[in-house]
């Protein structure tokens, strides 16, 4: 899965521990999700749309989304 | 792993004939004892030291040979120094009463018990200390100041997790302990081993409970992958047993094999994944 996260983190000018303390979460899933090593469960997923007050399909997105499939 | 071999090199003492062989030398009674106990200390740090000097910029499995060949010549010399520094055995024998000679287990069980004190030093260094801790300890600190970045909420799981690996070291220790003692003696130490064991099993209960679904199915993973490997490992010694290749495996042997399978699957699976988000984030720059 792709994502906005490190984006939509950037334009609050939140850091990945900010991020983190407001999920409830550590630091090292944010970073990991950031960098695509991990895809969050639905429920942190769901999560991460209300903090951002977004769908979670204009966070997440698949890989090959671009391609068309 | 300087503050292990500081708090080891501290409460020993240097035996009589590594005394007599530097006096040979023309060292003097006090540089000689000097010299003993800052040994361990110095092979330590100056082996992290260099090690960092020399893999800078290199690709990264020369770094990791360049860091396990170090790692082993101070390995080797600095458990030589710690030999020589025999003062808790001497301790654990005057409060215990005699040891008997330790078997291939009980040295493995003491080695673990080592090496889960060293890893609780790490864990308390950064609860108590927090980033600067994690800039000393790793060997490759990643060069984004956030990933660095250790909070209070960590640093209480840092904590709790170096009052577990203490624990779980001195249960195994005085496990071998129990098992060395004579008649009579096996007491004392089986108590304390199963207060500490009981102990490592309550802190990894809250630890499981204070964890993020990244941290619990990277630990589901490394039991998942440590238990198919012991699973065929018992099914391969069942058939050497069977066939009187191999000796019958003790319960103590058992809890070593399993400790060491789970503590390595779990610090493979974290430290790939690191390592994976740190190649990510070099492509994506």
């Amino acid at each position: 899965m792709k994502n906005q996260l490190r984006v939509l983190r950037a334009q609050r000018a939140w850091s990945q521990a900010d991020l983190a303390e407001k999920l409830k979460v550590s630091r090292q899933t944010i970073n990991a999700i950031e960098t695509g090593r991990y895809d969050p469960s639905l429920p942190l997923a769901f999560t991460i749309a209300g903090l951002f007050e977004l769908s979670i399909e204009a966070i997440f997105s698949p890989e090959d989304a671009e391609a068309g499939h | 792993m300087g503050v292990g071999a500081a708090l080891l090199s501290a409460t020993g003492q240097p035996t009589p004939k590594v005394m007599a062989r530097l006096a040979e030398l023309g060292l003097p009674d006090l540089a000689a004892r000097l010299a003993v106990h800052a040994l361990p200390v110095v092979l330590v740090v100056s082996a992290v030291l260099l090690g960092r000097a020399l893999g800078k910029g290199r690709s990264k499995t020369v770094r990791w040979i360049i860091y396990a060949l170090l790692g082993g010549v101070v390995g080797f010399f600095t458990g030589y120094t710690i030999d020589i520094l025999v003062g808790l055995p001497a301790f654990i024998q005057a409060v215990n009463g005699p040891l008997a000679a330790p078997s291939v287990t009980d040295i493995a069980l003491w080695a673990i018990g080592a090496m889960f004190i060293v890893l609780g030093l790490m864990m308390a260094a950064l609860a108590v200390f927090g980033s600067p801790a994690a800039h000393a300890i790793e060997l490759e600190p990643d060069d984004d100041p956030e990933a660095m970045d250790i909070r209070k909420a960590e640093r209480g799981i840092f904590g709790l997790s170096s009052a577990g690996a203490f624990a779980t070291g001195i249960a195994s220790i005085a496990l071998a302990i129990a098992q060395q003692s004579g008649d009579g003696a096996t007491l004392g130490p089986s108590i304390i081993a199963l207060v500490a064991g009981a102990a490592s099993v309550f802190a990894s209960i809250i630890l499981w409970n204070l964890m993020d679904e990244l941290q619990r199915r990277q630990v589901v993973n490394a039991y998942a992958v440590s238990a198919v490997i012991l699973t065929a490992g018992a099914f391969v010694w069942s058939i050497a047993e069977v066939q009187g290749l191999v000796p019958p495996f003790s319960a103590s042997a058992t809890f070593v094999v399993i400790t060491l399978a789970q503590t390595i699957a779990v610090f493979i699976i974290t430290t790939a994944a690191a390592g994976n988000a740190r190649v990510k984030k070099r492509r994506a720059a």
